[in-house]
């Protein structure tokens, strides 16, 4: 009786941290000033989430939420990753602007060939043209 | 029962010393300026506070199948979460949302800068 009772105590205590981290875990995703931040902070959250499932499993003794942890352990990493790629290719198309009609050019390029003729034929023809002409000067 | 008893205290501690890194992360995330100094907060909790949260939770559960569970989740924290935090910090410096003037040293700078001048000399060629 004494053992549980001192498991609780210390489930209390680590649940209370675990609470606090999250919140200013939060806050900081509310506050972040830039949407790396606010991935960041995603991350940190997944983390302490999975810490309190970890505990939650230890304080009751049954495995019901081992497979949850699992799950997160092995996907909590996507949310973050597409932001960071996402931020990185708007901003490479952002700065460089001789970058940026090459790759349109060669992607619109490229979806004309796939794709049918109603739609490629203007995107094919303006697509290139402005590419290749920013780019020869250079 | 002397070994459960064990157990039992060093799960309490490392469960403890879990929860403590968790709070650091946050409170590192409140004070500290920058992306990066932000993502060195919080990758902390996500592989050693984690790991220590699993040890743990195994020292109090002591079942084996439950054990292979919790290796398999350190195993892919560990293996996804340093993605995470430098695909991150990639879009971070290439943003430049970072205080170049506290960087001692910058190699990715001169390489980025050196990759451009090549780039160059391709091009009028």
């Amino acid at each position: 009786m004494t053992a549980a009772t001192a498991h609780e105590v210390v489930a209390t205590v680590i649940a209370g941290l675990l609470l606090a981290a999250g919140l200013m875990v939060t806050l900081r995703m509310v506050l972040g000033p830039s949407t790396l931040d606010r991935a960041v902070a995603l991350d940190a959250l997944v983390a302490v989430v999975m810490a309190g499932i970890g505990l939650q499993t230890a304080v009751r003794g049954n495995a019901f939420y081992l497979p949850v942890l699992l799950v997160l352990s092995f996907l909590g990493f996507t949310g973050s990753v597409g932001v960071a790629r996402f931020m990185a290719l708007r901003d490479e198309a952002g700065t460089g602007d001789v970058d940026e009609s090459q790759d349109t050019g060669e992607e619109g390029n490229g979806e004309g060939d796939n794709g049918g003729a109603g739609e490629a034929g203007p995107a094919g023809e303006t697509g290139p043209r402005p590419g290749r002409g920013s780019g020869d000067p250079r | 029962m002397t070994w459960t008893a064990v157990a039992d205290v060093a799960g309490a501690v490392c469960l403890l010393a879990g929860g403590v890194l968790c709070l650091l992360a946050g409170v590192g995330l409140l004070r500290l300026p920058d992306v990066l100094t932000r993502i060195h907060a919080a990758t902390k909790p996500q592989s050693f506070g984690l790991l220590l949260v699993l040890v743990g939770s195994g020292l109090w559960l002591r079942s084996l199948v439950d054990l292979g569970i919790l290796l398999l989740v350190g195993l892919f924290q560990l293996a996804t979460s340093p993605v995470a935090a430098h695909m991150v910090g990639r879009a971070a410096y290439r943003t430049g949302r970072m205080d170049s003037e506290d960087v001692v040293l910058d190699e990715l700078e001169e390489a980025l800068q050196r990759a451009a001048t090549e780039d160059e000399g391709e091009n009028r060629r």
